[in-house]
């Protein structure tokens, strides 16, 4: 045991000591920084810059004393430069679909299609953004699960911010029967839209006829809604669409299907049968 | 046996199991005080519109559609009822559109829904804020991408002031509007920024905001101004201040797009 002891350049031991150390420190510090640019940035900047500062400025941090241990070690660190060139290559093989992510990640945030806290939809996915990352954005769905979709997925694919302005517009689909006044029916929606204070005044309700279909007049209301209100809107819309075609009378069809058996066939033979008859 | 006081605004002693109705515009607000706790309960009420607002003590009132409680260690002694201007710029659209000569001015009247402060004797916090009108949501900019979030005055605007002059249940404000520029000025809608505007009352209890101009300089931009004259060129010393401007607007003139000012 003393051999293997006596074994150990004490030098050695030190210098590992003094670069954990400063591995120590440069966490502690990096983590202090990143928190005192959170405080900083807090009225100042969203929550997406903030959180960019913050992580840049603890990698920083974490590096320099990185570094610093690296060379207590005495560590050369232009042999480690120079062997970055050839490791990066190497990496970037092995690592394809990771350095993808990254360089996804870095356009993702320069080109800030979205920032944390907005609601997405990407595919069938809608959520909050929690973080955009290295590698990856977290998203929060309504269900409360938690996503992780690759950045280079979404730099491939549509992703739609749902809250990038401040009103959105809701379209209801409205079939009527045939027998209705459309003229009529217009009027009631607007009447309906009007009396609704969720629903904006301005940009005014657009109505438009679709056309004419299988078992219904069809029809398209949209109206506008301040983001926020939006789910409350679109509840509360179609129930003051019901009551007042119900108020107004006007039929909403399900739909109808005439059977036809040909011009050359027979019509279906109808047999009435008296029930009262039939009970004797 | 109900008291009835048309000075609605400012403190007023609430006992313990004591309950008072206030009614303005088309609200209907209850407060009932029992130990360590107030129930508040409003509502809207379409067919009610009381111009002339009115705070009673009342012994039991119906259940409303909006209750809020709120606990106490001590009962506070007394309530506050602060009459505000609206929390976001009010939309005011003349019923058909009035287009304006180039070098002409003209001056028009808006009324103002009210919103009403409530709180207690023992400390700044309100406890609620509520319009007294069911308030309509609008957008007031020049497309969906670029505007402001407003409120859509049910009133249109008037040019005599005479018949806004009696609605104590709604501020009285002049807009002076000024074309500067060698080409017709057409107003479809104009944005009065209510958060910005201190609220006075006379002596008779209408209430009265700074007078606001708004001038269009030439096709791009437009200046708007809370001045220090009050509406109607009523004296300031006459007036008393019953609710400071929600925001600062922090200068006395800021200058916007035409499209931020006029529809």
């Amino acid at each position: 045991m003393s051999e293997w002891l006596a074994k150990i350049d004490a030098t050695l031991v030190t210098s590992i000591v003094e670069a954990l150390i400063y591995f120590v420190v440069g966490l502690i510090l990096a983590r202090l920084s990143s928190r005192g640019i959170k405080r900083w940035s807090r009225h100042r900047f969203d929550v997406h810059r903030q959180l960019l500062m913050a992580r840049v400025a603890a990698y920083l941090v974490l590096l320099v004393f990185v570094v610093m241990g690296l060379n207590a070690i005495g560590f050369n660190l232009g042999v480690l430069i120079g062997a970055a060139g050839i490791l990066s290559v190497a990496i970037g093989f092995a690592s394809q679909t990771s350095a993808s992510n990254i360089i996804s990640g870095l356009f993702l945030v320069a080109e800030r299609p979205f920032s944390v806290g907005d609601l997405i939809r990407v595919g069938s996915t809608t959520g909050e953004v929690l973080s955009i990352d290295l590698l990856s954005v977290k998203l929060r769905t309504f269900d409360n699960l938690f996503v992780r979709i690759p950045n280079e997925t979404l730099i491939k694919s549509e992703v739609t911010t749902l809250t990038r302005f401040p009103i959105r517009r809701i379209d209801l689909a409205i079939g009527v029967a045939y027998k209705e006044d459309i003229k009529n029916v217009r009027q009631v929606l607007e009447e309906v839209a009007a009396a609704n204070p969720l629903c904006l005044d301005e940009p005014k309700p657009i109505f438009v006829f679709l056309g004419f279909g299988e078992s219904s007049l069809d029809m398209q209301f949209s109206v506008w809604v301040k983001r926020e209100n939006f789910i409350d809107l679109k509840n509360s819309i179609h129930e003051e669409i019901k009551e007042a075609f119900d108020a107004e009378g006007i039929e909403i069809p399900f739909p109808h299907r005439s059977l036809y058996t040909g011009s050359v066939t027979e019509p279906f033979p109808i047999r009435i049968i008296d029930e009262t008859a039939q009970s004797q | 046996m109900s008291e009835i006081t048309t000075n609605w605004w400012g403190q007023f002693e609430l006992a313990a199991d004591g309950q008072c109705l206030l009614r303005c515009a088309d609200l209907c607000l209850h407060v009932q005080a029992s130990s360590h706790q107030w129930l508040l309960g409003y509502e809207w009420q379409n067919e009610v519109n009381q111009f002339l607002p009115v705070l009673e003590q009342v012994e039991k009132a119906a259940d409303k559609e909006n209750q809020q409680r709120f606990v106490f260690e001590s009962l506070p002694q007394a309530m506050m009822l602060q009459p505000a201007l609206a929390d976001r710029p009010v939309v005011c659209r003349p019923e058909l559109s009035v287009t304006l000569l180039p070098f002409q001015e003209v001056t028009l009247f808006v009324c103002l829904p009210l919103w009403i402060k409530l709180g207690t004797s023992e400390s700044d916090d309100i406890l609620l804020d509520i319009p007294t009108v069911r308030v309509c949501d609008s957008w007031f900019g020049p497309n969906t991408r670029e505007g402001v979030i407003s409120y859509a005055s049910q009133v249109s605007e008037q040019l005599d002031v005479s018949p806004i002059a009696n609605n104590r249940a709604r501020a009285a404000i002049e807009v002076r509007i000024q074309n500067q520029s060698d080409q017709k000025l057409t107003l479809d809608k104009i944005s009065v920024p209510a958060p910005n505007l201190n609220l006075y009352a006379d002596q008779q209890g209408q209430l009265w905001t700074p007078r606001v101009t708004l001038v269009r300089r030439d096709n791009e931009d437009a200046i708007l101004s809370i001045d220090e004259v009050m509406s109607c060129g009523l004296a300031e010393e006459a007036l008393t201040l019953v609710c400071g401007a929600r925001e600062d607007i922090g200068r006395s003139k800021i200058t916007k797009a035409i499209s931020a000012l006029f529809g």
